[in-house]
């Protein structure tokens, strides 16, 4: 199937564009979509909501290339590495995509042109320049196209897109940002990456700016706001503890970093109510494993931020 | 002479039905930011910038003092701008500096426009003096849109399900010619397209050869020829190529073709070593599935032919 970008009519003048990470292409609409209406509550009927997925796109590119198997070998190495549980899935996932747009300059461009194919659709179906307001809230590998793309239209001028054009980024929220990790590893195989150059990670991390006549205009009109786990590896965690070749540090982002949790067993008050119901009603005590990666937790946790983010 | 330039802006491909026809002229666009700079009395709060602005507004209308109609240009027009609009147009071309001049001067108005005074029209419910502008973008957007998603039908003829599979040397050689600074047959060109062109070697034991049976000169029987495979596969990124819904039509216009050079044993037979004895050698020509080569080179000259087919995966 050919990509074709999500078109619909604005029901006011805000828009967001969430792009999903790897693996994250049920169809429908996302459970991310569904927990940021939740999030914003009776203000989410104000805003368009569109899910940007491209998981075809890298599809096409492992089935050609007959690599989907070798991937496959190294997801389940890396799964196994990390315990085979939901958090070793996420990583070995990473692992495995974010191959094609290192490694293949026609899957990278394949990628950005369908991120900004979605960015031009939005401009069109929104109301006049001047009023329609798009926010960006993007997870995992989706942070990496968001950066790359963000940082493509303020110098192309064939799309119209850049600032100069009176097309301005509201918000742009990362979850879980792969972006430095993935620009320190490209950057230690530096000669096998194609055209690395091309890259807007292969420079410090900075916020997209079209140089407009010697004037800097910014895309980001708003907030650019950084959210990782302590306990989330592709943000740049491991085990509480910062990684400083792997977190994301963008010029003049807003970071969070949340305390992540293994189970939903967080205090001492919660263990003991848990093992009283359990003694009493003579049943195994529940105890859930909580992936640290897991979009609708980011979303969930910063529920009120996001409020305060997005809704003008 | 003066005359008025209507530049009348249609919303390319698809967009008409979701948007309606979009039509502005360049006059609506200036006289809209006059009145713009009115309301936000840029004046008073940056003169030496109201002036630039005003200036610009009379290179504007004076520039497009003419009769020529933007939509002529179109649908090509809109992918460049203004710039086409000279191209398109030999009046205007013959205007030397509007080349130059005016694209550029268009932009600044337009980002005064849209940057400088936007805030302030949207905090006095004025945006909509920024409508012809809207206009000129949407219809500058449009087919900027088209295009990407051409581009991106393009990359799934060469990568999708309906492309050849590469074996692994392939990869590596596909992989490889990325770095190459000339020539520059892989990877994607200035306007995002991907290139049509991919590197083809493999080992084939698939091709075929009619030889005669031993004992009876009449008869002929079909021989397998290994061979070593090495060209250039170009794709088809016409629309009509390569989609046709029978047989028949995939092979008059197949999504791919190759050419380039085979190298087969001395002798016919499966699984043979290509470089083996007294090698045959020639030109292949593949049209979509079809393949047929001629191993002028070497003793045994004959006539090969075979189907576009991967026996064993990551190897041939």
């Amino acid at each position: 199937m050919p990509f074709v970008p999500q078109r619909q009519v604005w029901p006011g003048q805000d828009a967001i564009l969430l792009v999903h990470g790897i693996g994250d292409d049920s169809p429908g609409e996302s459970s991310a979509s569904l927990t940021l209406k939740r999030a914003l509550g009776a203000d989410a009927a104000r805003f368009a909501i569109y899910d940007l997925r491209y998981d075809d796109l890298n599809d096409w590119i492992a089935s050609k290339t007959q690599a989907a198997q070798l991937v496959s070998w190294l997801r389940d190495k890396i799964r196994a590495g990390f315990g085979g549980d939901d958090l070793g899935d996420t990583v070995a996932n990473l692992a495995g995509d974010v191959v094609w747009p290192i490694m293949s300059t026609s899957a990278r461009s394949a990628l950005v042109q369908a991120f900004t194919s979605q960015l031009l659709a939005m401009a069109l179906d929104g109301p006049n320049v001047l009023t329609q307001r798009i926010s960006i809230v993007c997870h995992s590998m989706g942070c990496y196209h968001t950066y790359e793309a963000l940082h493509h239209i303020t110098s192309n001028a064939q799309l119209h897109l850049r600032p100069s054009d009176g097309f301005k980024i509201q918000n742009v929220v990362f979850m879980a940002s792969p972006v430095q990790l993935i620009s320190t590893v490209s950057g230690a195989i530096d000669s096998l990456v194609p055209q690395r150059g091309e890259l807007a990670l292969s420079n410090a991390l900075v916020q997209p700016v079209q140089n407009f006549n010697g004037n800097m205009r910014p895309l980001i009109k708003g907030r650019c706001v950084s959210i990782t786990g302590d306990l989330d590896p592709v943000g740049g965690h491991l085990l509480r503890e910062k990684l400083a070749w792997a977190y994301m540090k963008i010029e003049g982002q807003e970071p969070f970093i949340d305390e992540q949790h293994v189970t939903d067993i967080h205090t001492k008050d919660q263990l003991r109510d848990l093992l009283i119901s359990s003694f009493r009603s003579g049943s195994v005590p529940k105890v859930t494993v909580q992936n640290p990666h897991d979009w609708s937790g980011y979303i969930n946790r910063h529920a009120a931020d996001l409020q305060s983010w997005l809704v003008v | 002479m003066k005359r008025t330039l209507v530049v009348l802006l249609v919303v390319a491909s698809g967009e008409s039905a979701a948007q309606g026809a979009c039509t502005a002229t360049v006059r609506e666009v200036v006289d809209s930011s006059r009145v713009a700079a009115t309301v936000t009395r840029y004046a008073q709060w940056d003169s030496a910038g109201a002036r630039r602005f005003d200036a610009q507004l009379d290179t504007l209308a004076r520039e497009y003092d003419g009769s020529f109609a933007y939509a002529t240009a179109l649908p090509d027009s809109a992918q460049r701008g203004f710039r086409v609009l000279a191209k398109h147009q030999p009046r205007i071309r013959a205007q030397r500096d509007f080349v130059e001049r005016v694209p550029g001067v268009y932009e600044r108005v337009q980002d005064v426009l849209l940057n400088t005074l936007g805030d302030s029209l949207v905090r006095s419910n004025r945006a909509s003096l920024a409508s012809p502008a809207d206009c000129v973008l949407r219809a500058l957007r449009a087919p900027a849109l088209a295009r990407q998603l051409e581009n991106l039908r393009r990359f799934e003829r060469k990568f999708g399900p309906t492309s050849v599979k590469l074996n692994f040397v392939e990869v590596i050689a596909n992989y490889g010619l990325q770095f190459l600074a000339w020539p520059k047959l892989v990877g994607v060109d200035a306007s995002g397209s991907p290139r049509p062109w991919e590197a083809v070697v493999a080992y084939r034991t698939t091709y075929l050869t009619l030889t005669g049976v031993t004992g009876d000169s009449g008869k002929a029987s079909p021989q397998a020829v290994s061979t070593a495979e090495f060209g250039l596969r170009h794709y088809n990124f016409g629309e009509s190529w390569g989609t046709g819904s029978s047989t028949i039509s995939r092979m008059v216009k197949p999504g791919y073709w190759a050419i380039g050079f085979i190298v087969a044993p001395e002798s016919n037979g499966a699984m043979r070593y290509p470089w083996r004895g007294d090698s045959r050698w020639g030109p292949y020509l593949a049209w979509g599935n079809l393949k047929v080569g001629w191993l002028t080179g070497g003793r045994d000259k004959r006539v090969v032919v075979s189907r576009e087919v991967m026996l064993v995966p990551y190897v041939f």
